[in-house]
């Protein structure tokens, strides 16, 4: 169960998160890959670091998690978020939910990831030839 | 006046500006999340410049009133940019 909300520092696999929520009784299961973009406003990103501030961040994935499996019938709600340095390409996160049928699935997957950017503490830095900058930091 | 000891995280751009990931903090009696969040934008010019940032008091979000205690462990908590 503790497995389903998750911070890694290794590479994510989209296959692993799907088998967690995986059951005999759900014929759907939608996943949303997030993965780091070459570039930002027409700036070359090298990379990128994201920081989190780990028992908080599990704890407010576990808030989304549950929100989503009680408003939209879901059977299972899987969030993993990568901590770390990633280069370009690399997966930032996935989630995965399930459901008996699939028609729930895709706006409980949309508010899971929109949520995500609003409400878990988790930061990122992306890296430029030229410099470095923490995203959304500045007005 | 008595004062309260509490436990300053910082995360994200907010490490950057203090130069300082965690300290302790002493703060007067009776002292808010507002208290703080005036004294942070008083110390640390850095502050001042950011879109906004939120705090967190024992891992949840807190709104402006709440009273910190002794011991709470207080993170700030810049905007978020995960995903």
């Amino acid at each position: 169960m503790d497995d389903l909300i998750k911070l890694d520092n290794l590479p994510l696999r989209v296959e692993q998160v799907c088998d967690l929520v995986s059951a005999p009784e759900n014929g759907a299961i939608t996943t949303f890959t997030g993965t780091v973009r070459s570039s930002t406003g027409g700036r070359s990103v090298s990379g990128l670091d994201f920081e989190a501030y780990a028992p908080m961040a599990i704890s407010e994935m576990k808030k989304i998690a549950d929100y989503a499996r009680e408003k939209w019938n879901l059977s299972a709600v899987a969030i993993h978020h990568r901590t770390g340095k990633l280069n370009i390409g690399e997966i930032a996160v996935i989630i995965a939910v399930a459901a008996p049928h699939r028609a729930s699935t895709f706006e409980a997957c949309q508010y899971c990831i929109d949520r995500l950017k609003e409400t878990v503490p988790i930061w990122k830095k992306e890296y430029f030839s030229d410099g470095e900058v923490w995203v959304s930091a500045h007005p | 006046m008595e004062k309260v000891k509490i436990r300053l995280l910082f995360f994200g751009i907010t490490h950057d500006i203090t130069n300082c990931r965690e300290r302790e903090e002493e703060l007067s009696d009776g002292a808010t999340v507002a208290t703080l969040r005036d004294e942070l934008m008083e110390t640390y010019p850095g502050f001042r410049e950011l879109r906004s940032f939120a705090v967190a008091v024992n891992e949840e979000y807190a709104a402006e009133d709440v009273e910190l205690k002794e011991r709470d462990v207080v993170a700030i908590i810049p905007p978020v940019s995960g995903g």
